[in-house]
């Protein structure tokens, strides 16, 4: 069936309007006077490019094997609270780095909540975790979940039988993991693997608040010195083309596909545990949950009723959580309806040009945020004052890398929706627009709305993009953590700390343990 | 006499119904103005309504009103109470965009005629010169340039200074004595500060003084001086106030600093073993405004210029020395008793701050390549 003119048209003035930043940055790119080498010369950009790698490295490292772990302990094996310990696992996926980095910083600072209990057994010297190891730390733990869901997902979709052979014949528990199951998950891991290694990049707000020098924190900070200056363009180009490289990457592993095939899915024997094994594995848990959750939320919970208890006031912080409301909730009703006819064309009407859409709409998932914004900023200024500083670009600004969520979600159910439907449909009389609401839209709009949700939830979470483009005394749950920790007022950053917390943490609940269960 | 009451209580009833949240108020949360920029919501005390009234019967001034957006470079936690009582006996709906300084003064720059805002509240010249040298602001009159001294004003008259700030180094009294301490920030480069030297390499002071010394000395003997800094080892801060946490706590021995933040804690706790100690000439005994200039393209001059005037009132001079440490520079006003007499430093005389924003990226750059 032919794609409906209308349908392309709209489909391809959305996704221009959405490439723009990158058009504008690119465009600004090739206009810098300099020429390429005087750069290097000039600035860190060696550093700054080897910081940003060894983070990278190193988390992506980190994550998967804390992912891969918990992902073969919860499918493979049985014992006590497994199911409610792979949903806790999951839960650190709600904290924002930059909430993570926070109470890292201050837990662990020389005047931090720990000093006293790490001091009495000697151990000054883990005092004061930041830079390399502390962006390090904060960032797997709070990006292992990916690894987790992805992996534990296509591991239960792996054929058991493989490793039960493998185990009759004698081999190892180690090397049986080492040599049958995680060859098999070569893809799934790759895939999460880059999914971090986007994150990681991208990050500002853990990097910032661990003073380790990275692209994005050093396009924050020339954009605070000179926002004018080449180097804000520079970085930001340069971030770009890095996080492209790594999204292609990740499309071109192709995970999904070939991993939740490769074997038919089957009721799986979950093997016991020894008793010492148990309890080594609940250690295990009991370590990890103490560290993703525990710190952060309790560190969260000791400021806001050590500030409440003097009386300081939080009432300033409730304009933050009705802006970071009002925010979400406007972007995901959008990201819904402009996500409805993106997800009928790549779904409905296979073609090369709708392939090329769904690969140019899921690169805009990986577009550094801090990089959306700046190129956002210039254009609102140069091309269109309008709407500089309002709400409306802010929402844009947040579509544009949230869109592709909302995509997903849409996708998914769409896979329900056979081609025949529509020509029954068609062929009964109906005309499309009429197909479209009777026929195709109930039957995908479960999807979309699951998809707003998770848009829901990452604007909320939102921070550089928020903080360059908002409106004038405007303000979000977000910008508030960011501005009042900077000025060292707590409690008011673990208030709005803890109501975002609590907003994400239901939904993201939910959505792990239907994951399980499926 | 009456209109001029009449205006004053349609003002406070606004102030009033915009603390009160209503049911049916459902418009995008941006509309609304920061609660902090009203004191605490819902509440305005009989005393707040007296004060109002008082201030609005004993101003003779031009009659503002309307909508006014400060880009402010100061502090929220400094300056929101200012602002907010600004705000409350002008009767002009304030908007407040807080940011690092050189980050508004470059956005200024960037959107030049189309600038939402009316005025740039600086935290230090050298951002304010930023935007003096593109010609985006309006020259203040001489009744508003002549309440403070010639040093805190702009050369051309785009910007007044409003409150002072001095380069020190915070000391921890404990390790350091006066006689090893240099007479310039030069000295410090010395073997025997190894490994108890503390500098804040993003702080926008710390680059201001960076800049004078290019300025003053050159790109080579600052390039120089970083270096050699970086090679003795020193301790790196996100910025000022954390450096005299750690002189206080006995972790570093000496810090770069301006100075208040010192006498914010000694305020706090007199015994705590720091103390400020004010170099003798040079760019490390730099004393800056911080001021305030008027955009060109803004829409609302009259309240910019009452904004303007009242950052020179007794109240709120009173509050930059009480409250956050700083000299006052309106005749008149007695500083805080923990400041040093203004006199008594030797800060360079004829800094030319616009010059200096023409080296702050240099600065940067410098800075940099010196390893920081």
């Amino acid at each position: 069936m032919k794609t409906p003119k209308l349908l392309i048209t709209t489909n391809v003035l959305i996704l221009l309007l959405f490439l723009m930043p990158l058009f504008y940055l690119f465009w600004r790119f090739a206009k810098l006077s300099r020429n390429l080498s005087s750069f290097f010369n000039s600035w860190d950009v060696t550093t700054l490019l080897m910081n940003t790698v060894f983070l990278f490295i190193a988390v992506v490292l980190t994550s998967l094997i804390l992912g891969l772990t918990i992902s073969i302990l919860t499918v493979r094996y049985s014992f006590p609270g497994s199911k409610i310990l792979f949903s806790l696992t999951i839960l650190p996926l709600v904290i924002p780095s930059y909430i993570g980095a926070l109470t890292y910083v201050s837990a662990f600072s020389p005047k931090g909540l720990f000093v006293d209990i790490f001091s009495r057994y000697g151990l000054e010297e883990i005092i004061g975790i930041e830079g390399f190891v502390g962006s390090w730390i904060v960032l797997t733990l709070f990006t292992y979940p990916y690894v987790q869901l992805i992996c534990s997902s296509a591991l239960r979709n792996l054929d058991s039988t493989v490793e039960d052979a493998a185990r009759s014949l004698g081999v190892k528990k180690i090397k049986m993991y080492t040599s049958v199951v995680i060859p098999r998950l070569k893809k799934p891991m790759i895939y999460s693997s880059l999914l971090v290694g986007l994150y990681v990049i991208s990050d500002f707000g853990a990097v910032s608040l661990m003073k380790y020098g990275t692209m994005t924190k050093a396009i924050y900070s020339y954009y605070v010195i000179n926002i004018n200056g080449d180097p804000v363009i520079f970085y930001s180009a340069f971030l770009i083309v890095l996080a492209l490289i790594i999204s292609f990457a990740q499309r071109g592993s192709e995970m999904s596909k070939s991993a939740k095939v490769s074997g038919t899915p089957r009721e799986l024997n979950k093997l016991e545990l020894s008793k010492k094994s148990t309890y080594l594995v609940l250690t295990f848990f009991a370590v990890v949950i103490f560290f993703s959750l525990l710190i952060p939320v309790g560190v969260l919970t000791f400021w806001l009723v050590r500030g409440l208890s003097n009386n300081i006031s939080i009432t300033g912080s409730l304009a933050g959580v009705a802006g970071s409301l009002t925010a979400a909730t406007v972007t995901s009703i959008f990201a819904m309806i402009i996500a409805t006819p993106i997800v009928v064309m790549i779904s409905q009407y296979k073609s090369k040009f709708g392939d090329l859409f769904e690969k140019v709409t899921l690169t805009l998932y990986g577009l550094p945020h801090i990089a959306v914004g700046i190129s956002m900023l210039f254009i609102t200024i140069k091309i269109f004052p309008s709407i500089y500083q309002t709400f409306i670009t802010l929402i844009i600004s947040y579509l544009i890398v949230f869109l592709p969520q909302a995509v997903g979600g849409g996708q998914a159910s769409m896979e329900q929706v056979k081609i025949s439907y529509i020509e029954a449909s068609t062929g009964l009389g109906l005309s499309k627009l009429d197909t479209f609401f009777k026929v195709t839209f109930p039957l995908i709009y479960k999807g979309l709305l699951a998809g707003a949700a998770l848009v829901f939830l990452s604007t909320m979470k939102e921070l550089p993009q928020t903080l360059l483009l908002r409106p004038t005394g405007f303000s979000t749950m977000s910008v508030d953590i960011w501005s009042n920790a900077s000025e060292a007022l707590f409690t008011q950053a673990a208030f709005s700390g803890f109501i975002l917390l609590a907003i994400s943490a239901f939904p993201t609940y939910i959505l792990s343990t239907r994951n399980l269960d499926n | 006499m009456n209109k001029k009451l009449t205006v004053t209580l349609i003002a406070l009833m606004m102030v009033l119904t915009a603390c009160t949240p209503t049911a049916g108020e459902a418009g995008p949360a941006g509309e609304q103005g920061p609660a902090g920029a009203q004191g605490p919501a819902g509440e305005v005390s009989q005393e707040a309504i007296d004060a109002a009234v008082e201030a609005a019967l004993a101003e003779p001034e031009a009659e503002v009103g309307g909508t006014l957006v400060i880009y402010s470079g100061r502090k929220e936690s400094l300056v929101a109470d200012i602002i907010a009582e600004f705000a409350a006996t002008s009767g002009v709906e304030v908007e407040v965009r807080y940011a690092k300084s050189p980050a508004l003064a470059g956005t200024v720059v960037l959107e030049g005629a189309i600038s939402p805002a009316d005025v740039f509240f600086s935290q230090d010249p050298v951002s304010l010169g930023v935007i003096a040298k593109e010609g985006l602001f309006d020259r203040l009159p001489d009744s508003v340039l002549d309440n403070v001294p010639a040093w805190a004003v702009d050369k051309n008259g785009y910007w007044v200074g409003t409150s002072g700030r001095s380069r020190s180094l915070v000391v921890d009294t404990r390790d350091v004595t006066d006689a090893e301490l240099p007479g310039d920030i030069y000295g410090l480069a010395d073997e025997k500060f190894r490994n108890r030297l503390g500098l804040a390499p993003t702080n926008g002071s710390f680059l201001a003084m960076v800049a004078c010394m290019i300025e003053s000395d050159g790109e080579e003997k600052v390039l120089d001086w970083l270096t050699t800094i970086n090679g003795l080892g020193y301790g790196e801060y996100p910025k000022n106030s954390p450096q005299v946490a750690a002189a206080a706590a006995g972790e570093l021995d000496i810090g770069m600093i301006n100075h208040y933040y010192t006498l914010r804690v000694l305020a706090e706790d007199p015994s705590a073993p720091i103390k400020n100690v004010y170099l003798d000439g040079g760019c490390g005994a730099m004393v800056m405004p911080a001021g305030v200039g008027i955009l060109s393209s803004s829409q609302n001059k009259p309240a910019a210029m009452a904004f303007v005037e009242f950052l020179h009132s007794k109240s709120a001079q009173e509050t930059f020395t009480n409250t956050v440490y700083e000299f006052p520079l309106v005749a008149g006003i007695e500083p805080n008793e923990l400041l040093p007499d203004i006199n008594s430093l030797n800060s360079p005389s004829n800094l030319n701050w616009s010059a200096l924003a023409l080296w702050q990226e240099k600065a940067v750059e410098l800075i940099a390549q010196a390893g920081y």
